[in-house]
């Protein structure tokens, strides 16, 4: 499978800071990644790197088959992006600038763009400046979807979203991904959301990659084991893969990382009943930053 | 300790503080100096040059003077506004009681050094009849309250303007056209106008400070909060919409005139693309002649000075230095340059085009071209009007027992070389200053801006006037063929400086982060 970009040991020094460091990364096409990482961990650069706005300091970074710094038009027309900070001309109004945005593509899915119109209740006479910052979002996928990308970035496309919105955003995407088969990176820190619809995770931990994996396995990594015992229980457990725990007399939380064949000796060793859970991304995502035990 | 300091500085509630701690109050002193400088070296050149007092009281003091109020007032006011419009300040408990203190000091502060400034340029005369240069060097100095109080006035007006253009336009044409009516009629009507100035000075300093206005629409983006740099920058976006023409991806490269129609639609819409470089036009045409008046003046008086201290050396070089050549150019081409060179044709970085980086760059040197194609036109159109309007006005001065212009000229059609020079030299010095704001400015933090704009201003002078020594050389080099010379010289030197604009941008393009 073809890869839909690539970063080879990408670095990225905005002066003294390094934003990405030493970052080697394959998305293959039609994969659904969930970038996700702490703020200021470098998530908007390597989106910005992707689609060639911003260029490495060290390294390179292959989009659609291309170099991304000379990518053309061509394959800039098969990209779709949601920015963080949605930047459109407040000046227009919202059929207006959608109807100007679509002009520069060859293909515009007018039928997709109204099912959006119409499900994300967006008033298509207002002024793009008068949009709160919801609707702006809303507006920004509009734009991102409707000419058909190969490759979709998403850059916390649903922070400003009320409950409801972001359900009907995920669904769409579902739909999206069913339909098109779109390459799509969604960067997020509702993490519950994403983990609804990514099948690979990677984690940008101080500009590195820290996890570049399914999220399958990774929920098969970190467990989360209920540990109970009719006497009182230590203090603590001494064991490296335990990366936190919380121990109340006769019952014990532990988050774990690779432990799955280890219950049996640790219910040897300590005497206790040990009832092992899996974790979903939002509690597995502070484990992943352990700092302890990296 | 600083810190300390810094601490109890802000919590004294000093009023200055709230409005002047910013990058972006750099921009004063610049401003101040150049309003200040220009009246000055006129008059004090004139008078040193001919002694006639009857020459530097008149309407163009009070234009000159009125402008520096204006500027200051802009100034302050786009401040006051950029703190309106910042969203933590909705919460801010008497925002406009807080920001009171700060304008009224300010106001007072330029009201006075205004008034200073005048007085400064003025001397009693006795000779000639009755005119309103009299009325009003009487005016001032009679009157210090009042007159001071109706600089204060301008400053509150220009403070209170909601959008900076037509308000600059509109105190501009009333300081060329009416300023010395209304000055001398207030000090024939002094109640009146000190009732008047009771009635608007609480008006303008709502409309100024006024919560309700300001945060009338408190989530608009606007183009104030980076600071006057950005504005100058990036024209304010109309309400009105504009056509409906419509680009296909097809044409992107293919067409560049396409993507400046896109550029101008976007940043200005059809419909109000044409109001507003017409106004500008006449703002820039109006700043112009004035200003070319002024020079004009300066220079007749340096002549003189001049030629009596260069009289047993170097006389050529003096010559060639205050040729028309050189009044002309010190107005249009920095005037030019910054029109140039801050244009707004270009596609706003939003990043939702399918646009490469070869695109990008193509667009960006044709807009740069097309912009000062425009700008140069209307130079050209500045230069004939005043050349030609103001040729007899200025042969006043050969009575005075100057053989200066006869000098300076030599015939009737000596402003063709003073129009085609010049215009040259936009084309030469432009592309430089447009690539130091496409490398600097369009990537420099909002903190640096005013850093990076104070540098384009000193590079486009240094410019400028190496431009203008080296015609002065070529006239003493070549006095007689100088022209010959000049225009395929000029012209050469043209076409390699947009090549190398263009190089310098695409690889700008090729190479710089785009957001």
């Amino acid at each position: 499978m073809a890869n839909a970009f690539e970063l080879e040991d990408l670095t990225k020094k905005f002066g003294s800071v390094v934003a990405l460091d030493k970052v080697t990364l394959a998305i293959p096409e039609r994969r659904v990644v969930g970038l996700i990482g702490r703020n200021g961990s470098g998530k908007t650069t390597l989106m910005h790197h992707v689609v060639g706005l911003q260029l490495p300091t060290h390294g390179r970074c292959t989009t659609l088959g291309e170099p991304a710094a000379t990518l053309g038009s061509e394959q800039l027309a098969e990209i779709g992006v949601v920015w963080q900070e949605s930047r459109f001309l407040d000046w227009m109004t919202v059929e207006r600038h959608i109807r100007y945005v679509a002009s520069f593509y060859r293909r515009w899915d007018r039928e997709r763009e109204q099912r959006l119109l119409h499900e994300l209740e967006l008033e298509t006479n207002k002024r793009v400046g008068t949009l709160t910052p919801g609707n702006a979002q809303k507006l920004g996928l509009i734009l991102a979807v409707c000419h058909h990308p190969r490759l979709l970035l998403l850059d916390e496309p649903m922070s400003a979203l009320d409950p409801i919105s972001r359900r009907q955003v995920l669904a769409f995407l579902l739909e999206l991904l069913h339909e098109d088969e779109v390459t799509t990176v969604i960067s997020s820190h509702v993490l519950r959301d994403i983990e609804e619809i990514v099948e690979w995770i990677v984690c940008l931990d101080r500009g590195r990659v820290s996890v570049d994996c399914s999220l399958d396995s990774l929920q098969e990594r970190y467990s989360e084991w209920v540990v109970t015992s009719a006497r009182p229980l230590a203090r603590s457990f001494e064991e490296p893969w335990i990366l936190e725990q919380r121990t109340n007399n006769h019952k014990a939380h532990l988050m774990v990382r690779d432990a799955e064949d280890r219950i049996e000796s640790f219910e040897g060793k300590y005497e206790v009943q040990v009832h092992s859970q899996p974790l979903n991304l939002e509690r597995i995502f502070p484990l992943l930053h352990h700092r302890r035990n990296p | 300790m600083r810190a300390a300091a810094a601490v109890m500085w802000q919590r004294s509630g000093a009023p200055l503080y709230r409005l002047l701690w910013r990058p972006a109050t750099l921009a004063w002193i610049p401003t101040a100096a150049i309003c200040a400088f220009i009246p000055m070296v006129f008059v004090l050149s004139i008078r040193l040059a001919f002694g006639l007092p009857e020459l530097e009281l008149s309407a163009g003091r009070a234009i000159q003077v009125l402008t520096l109020v204006a500027m200051m007032g802009l100034l302050v006011g786009q401040i006051v506004r950029e703190l309106q419009h910042c969203p933590w300040s909705w919460a801010v408990p008497s925002l406009r009681r807080r920001l009171l203190p700060g304008v009224v000091l300010l106001g007072v502060l330029t009201a006075l050094f205004a008034r200073e400034t005048w007085v400064l340029l003025a001397i009693p005369f006795e000779i000639g009849s009755r005119n309103a240069a009299r009325d009003l060097y009487r005016f001032w100095n009679d009157f210090p309250p009042l007159s001071t109080g109706v600089f204060a006035l301008y400053f509150l007006a220009f403070t209170a303007a909601v959008r900076p253009v037509p308000a600059t336009i509109a105190g501009l044409l009333t300081g060329v056209f009416l300023a010395d009516e209304l000055t001398r009629a207030a000090a024939a009507h002094q109640a009146v106008a000190m009732l008047a100035a009771a009635v608007l000075v609480p008006v303008l300093l709502y409309h100024t400070l006024g919560a309700s206005a300001a945060r009338r629409r408190p989530f608009l983006p606007t183009r104030l909060l980076s600071g006057p740099v950005t504005t100058a920058a990036r024209a304010p976006a109309p309400l009105r919409a504009g056509g409906g023409a419509q680009w296909k991806l097809a044409q992107l490269g293919a067409e560049p005139l396409d993507w400046l129609r896109a550029g101008v639609f976007e940043n200005h819409g059809y419909r109000t693309s044409f109001v507003r470089v017409g106004t500008v036009a006449i703002a820039a045409a109006g700043l112009g002649y004035v200003a070319l008046q002024t020079l004009l003046g300066a220079f007749l008086g340096a002549t003189a000075l001049w030629s009596g201290i260069y009289a047993n050396a170097g006389r050529n070089i003096p010559d060639a230095i205050m040729s028309l050549t050189i009044v002309s150019a010190l107005v249009t081409v920095p005037l030019a340059v910054f029109l140039t060179g801050f244009g707004s044709i270009s596609l706003t970085r939003a990043p939702f085009y399918p646009l490469s980086r070869g695109q990008l760059a193509k667009i960006e040197f044709w807009g740069s071209l097309a912009e000062a194609t425009v700008v140069t036109g209307l130079m050209a159109a500045l230069l004939t009007a005043f050349w030609t309007s103001v040729y007899n006005e200025v042969w006043g001065y050969v009575a005075f027992g100057s053989t200066v212009w006869e000098r300076l000229t030599g015939s009737s059609t000596a402003w063709v070389p003073a129009l085609t020079r010049p215009l040259a030299l936009v084309f030469l010095i432009a592309p430089i200053v447009q690539l130091f704001r496409l490398r600097y400015l369009r990537a420099a933090a909002p903190r640096n801006r005013i850093v990076v704009f104070i540098a384009v201003v000193a590079l486009t002078a240094a410019l400028t006037f190496a431009g203008l020594i080296a015609m002065g050389w070529a006239n003493v080099l070549a006095p007689r063929y100088s022209l010959i010379v000049d225009v395929p010289v000029f012209a050469a030197l043209a076409i390699v400086s947009q090549l190398l604009y263009r190089r310098g941008v695409e690889r700008y393009f090729a190479t710089a982060d785009l957001i």
